[in-house]
């Protein structure tokens, strides 16, 4: 039983008082929320360490060879939460502000689109000429859609959209991948692009309903201030992330990372404050969690004060499918005139329809088979320093996998036999320069975090995560909770919204409790 | 200590343990399934046993309920969690009526959880709840068995109810608390109950030894045994309302509309909000105003049927959900899903069969009534419930 209403701390813990709000878990989410807090007044404390140190953005994978760790582009980050923390004020930089996507097909050929994906026709138009009115007018109305149901994609409520729209907007959130590109377009090799960008990172399968949302949902993020763009931070998620550290502590947010929380007081339905791994309390009427929904609420909270309903939806059932993120270090740059050209844009390859059945097919048998959903990078072409000078690094994220929750030297050969297979596709040869690859999957990103592996499964289909995010912002009832962990995001990616929504949540509240 | 809607439409019922003694005592031979039981109807005549039951005392077989042990050191906790009974609060021995609630607040059976020991608990319900008992035993050291058919369940009804069972045995020494006793070298379980208005005490013992101990009681004071339909004359006088047929179980309501709150229920005892947490309790706290009121009627007539239209002046305003002919009222009583707010006069239910006639009808003071109207006062919250105060 992990709470006792109203129990005594340890002996020889200290209770602190005069705090307004307490964040637990220093994720960007947790970051972000601090700072909102802190920024609005309250006095704030932020625990735990939430992640990958803040200090080390690179990591050695390979003598002389880098890698940055987590989320390696950025598409989604929530514009509201970085103008109400002023991230671009605390050193948010980007080394590319919108990348061009180079799509590689099973074909062989391959197809540069415009980082702005609005200007995606004329390519379109180029490669595929018999769709390309018919993809004008669905670019059009994707977008708009988008647009339309931003709102939703941060976690809010579904937004009443107008008539000329609303049928679209509906049948782009309910049908399934293979319902709309089928039904559009004729040309294999754009259905192929539109299905990888939609699969990608996501557990739905081209044929299941409210798959395409994800798709939606790429074109509603936005990068740089430019929709449906992806961009490169400085320092990749480490440089948001410490943005977000900055304006944290300009906000006079209090960081103890060394401090865990073992439990969230809750007295009478209200939060009280929470009781830390030193034996202590702190006594606090609000309390973000940022950490994933099962610690948030069933460890630290208890059972026995959640509703039956409410922790079931919590403990939904394993995951299927997970992503990898795979590291090459390549002792020289590509050789072919193709590869050279485009290491400065994201690199995608989009499987023929077959091979992304297959591809399935081996992650629900628990294998991996190439080729896959990829998109790599060369974060060495943005930051020189990343590889030895004329060799290069590559990043790419993988996708299906099938996920699991500790891995073997088998399992992570198959991953990296597969990584290079596909990579081969984008740049043919390349595989021969390769002298290490590093792969990093959930249970890695698990182990460096501290939080459970299927926080880094693949994410449900985007009404399903819509669905459980409102659910989760409740906060099972308990007055002064609010949570931003991984279950209340939508979709993958750096984001912040959920943080910026559960901030907002608890200053509104705070206050409510001031002014009566 | 409620019996669920029938549900004839199911599979061949099955044989409870005193299946051969209330068969051979049913000359009636009517019939029903209950929870996938058989439950004898009648047993010779419907007024008899009511009267019976009224003035002496009649046995019933309660093997159609639904039993579940809570057996560890968290098996408070988890009843606690549950149910809305005050499980913490109850001594060995002691029991306690409650409600099953989802998370939005409504309800999804009536139960009544005992002590047996320190870390034993007996959960009783209308109807089976195995979903909710696996979801909600996650994180809790509590192991929970459904014991429901593999044991006899007997209870004697009635104002000598105690004298009865005391002649077959069976002394319950306390009229409080349940005991743990040996009849015949049979081990029993008998603690004191309520059905209805009226008092007695249920008998739980191994199903093999079902036949040795209703024998010894028809011998020692041959208490008449009792069927479904008096039992459900006593049950709506009595004022609880029947899962299932008076209100559709949380589970299975479909849209919010059918969902209903214990006060609009007329339960509001049954689940205060004030005391203690409980599965559904914060939606209660935060919930709207009542919707719904379901109440107690006699209507002027000698015969109704359920869905027959309610009215209130010229205005339909609900139906009747369940209703019986009381011999004592000389009047049928029925419960009525009606709108919250309707008033309690010029009440008029539009009779089946009888040219579209409507006979009058008022609301019925009852025992259940009586408690939540005593907790409403207690709680301020009479002006603010959609049911008027009896």
């Amino acid at each position: 039983m992990a709470n006792d209403e109203g129990q005594a701390p340890k002996s020889g813990g200290r209770i602190e008082g005069g705090v307004d709000a307490v964040v637990v878990g220093a994720s960007f989410e947790g970051l972000g929320a601090a700072a909102m807090l802190g920024k609005a007044g309250l006095k704030t404390i932020l625990l735990g360490a939430g992640g990958a140190s803040l200090d080390d953005a690179r990591r050695e994978f390979e003598p002389g060879y880098f890698c940055l760790d987590g989320e390696q582009l950025v598409t989604h980050l929530d514009p509201e939460l970085i103008s109400a923390i002023e991230l671009y004020r605390h050193g948010l930089e980007f080394a590319n502000r919108r990348l061009d996507s180079v799509y590689y097909f099973a074909d062989g050929s391959a197809a540069h689109v415009d980082g702005d994906p609005y200007n995606s026709r004329e390519a379109i138009a180029e490669f595929a000429p018999g769709d390309a009115a018919r993809y004008t007018e669905f670019l059009e109305l994707s977008l708009e859609s988008a647009r339309a149901l931003r709102p939703l994609f941060s976690g809010a409520a579904a937004p009443p959209i107008a008539a000329p729209l609303a049928g679209a907007a509906e049948r782009y959130l309910t049908a399934s991948v293979e319902d709309v590109v089928d039904a559009a377009f004729e040309d294999e090799r754009l259905i192929s692009m539109l299905t990888a960008e939609a699969l990608f990172r996501g557990a739905p399968r081209a044929g299941e309903a409210f798959s395409f949302a994800s798709y939606i949902r790429r074109l509603a993020g936005e990068a740089a201030g430019l929709q449906g763009a992806a961009a490169f931070a400085k320092d990749g998620a480490h440089g948001v992330r410490a943005a977000a550290r900055r304006a944290a502590q300009a906000a006079r947010v209090d960081f103890r990372p060394a401090t865990g929380v073992t439990r969230v007081l809750v007295e009478w339905d209200r939060v009280a404050g929470v009781e830390t791994s030193d034996g202590g309390q702190i006594r606090a009427p609000v309390v973000v969690n940022a950490l994933d929904a099962r610690r948030a609420f069933v460890d630290l909270i208890g059972p026995e004060l959640l509703d039956i309903e409410f922790q079931a939806g919590i403990e939904s059932p394993a995951p299927r499918f997970g992503e990898a993120r795979v590291h090459f270090a390549m002792n020289g740059e590509p050789r072919d005139e193709r590869t050279l050209a485009n290491m400065t844009r994201r690199l995608v390859y989009a499987p023929a329809r077959e091979e992304i059945a297959h591809a399935f097919a081996a992650a629900r048998r628990g294998e991996v088979e190439g080729p896959l959903i990829m998109e790599a990078i060369f974060p060495s072409a943005f930051d020189p320093t990343l590889a030895p000078e004329k060799a290069c690094v590559v990043s790419a994220l993988v996708h299906p996998v099938p996920f699991r929750s500790a891995a073997d030297d088998a399992f992570r050969e198959q991953i990296a036999a597969a990584a290079r297979l596909t990579f081969e596709r984008i740049a043919p040869g390349a595989g021969a320069r390769i002298i290490a690859t590093d792969v990093r999957i959930a249970c890695d990103e698990a182990n460096a975090s501290g939080a459970p592996a299927r926080a880094f499964a693949s994410p449900p289909g985007v009404i399903a995560a819509w669905a459980r995010s409102r659910k989760l912002a409740g906060a099972a009832g308990i007055e002064g909770y609010f949570f931003c962990g991984p279950e209340a995001r939508i979709g993958p990616g750096l984001n912040g919204a959920a943080g910026r929504r559960a901030a907002q949540a608890a200053i509104r509240y705070a206050r409510q409790k001031v002014h009566g | 200590m409620i019996f669920p809607a029938d549900d004839i439409g199911g599979e061949e019922p099955k044989p409870t343990a005193l299946f051969a003694a209330t068969a051979s005592a049913a000359s009636a031979n009517s019939w029903t399934s209950v929870n996938g039981w058989s439950v004898p109807r009648v047993y010779s005549s419907v007024a008899e046993e009511y009267d019976a039951a009224r003035t002496r005392a009649v046995a019933a077989d309660f093997g159609a309920l639904v039993r579940y042990t809570v057996r560890g050191e968290e098996a408070a906790a988890f009843l606690a969690r549950v149910t809305t009974a005050p499980v913490a609060n109850l001594e060995p021995g002691e029991s306690a009526r409650g409600l099953m609630l989802d998370a939005s607040g409504a309800v999804a059976d009536i139960i009544e959880a005992a002590r047996l020991t320190n870390e034993l608990y007996l959960l009783t319900c209308s109807r089976r709840h195995a979903r909710r008992m696996q979801l909600a035993g996650r994180g809790i050291e509590a192991a929970v068995e459904d014991i429901t058919g593999r044991v006899a369940a007997l209870a004697i009804i009635g104002p000598e109810a105690r004298e009865v069972a005391a002649a077959a045995g069976v002394d319950p020494t306390s009229e409080t608390l349940a005991i743990q006793t040996r009849v015949r070298g049979v081990e029993a379980s008998a603690r004191p109950i309520h059905h209805g208005a009226l008092p007695g005490v249920e008998i739980i013992y191994p199903y093999d030894e079902a036949l040795t101990l209703w024998e010894r009681l028809r011998r020692a004071s041959a208490p008449k045994p009792v069927g479904l339909d008096a039992l459900e004359i006593l049950r709506i006088e009595g004022g609880t309302p029947r899962p299932g047929a008076d209100f559709a179980p949380a589970e299975e309501a479909r849209g919010e509309k059918n969902r209903r709150r214990p006060s609009e229920l007329g339960l509001p005892h049954l689940a205060p909000v004030g005391r203690a947490w409980f599965n559904g309790r914060r939606a209660l706290r935060d919930g709207l105003a009542d919707q719904r009121w379901l109440a107690v009627i006699a209507i002027d007539a000698d015969a109704c049927a359920p869905g027959a239209a309610v009215f209130s002046g010229k205005n339909s305003v609900g139906r009747i959900t369940t209703c019986a002919f009381s011999p004592r009222l000389k009047r049928v009583v029925a419960f009525a899903d009606v709108a919250a707010g309707t008033s309690r006069k010029g009440l008029e239910v539009a009779l089946f069969g009888e040219g579209g006639q409507r006979a009058a009808a008022e609301p019925l003071e009852t025992p259940e009534g009586r408690l939540a109207a005593a907790f409403r006062a207690t709680e301020g919250a009479a002006t603010e419930s959609g049911a008027p105060a009896v």
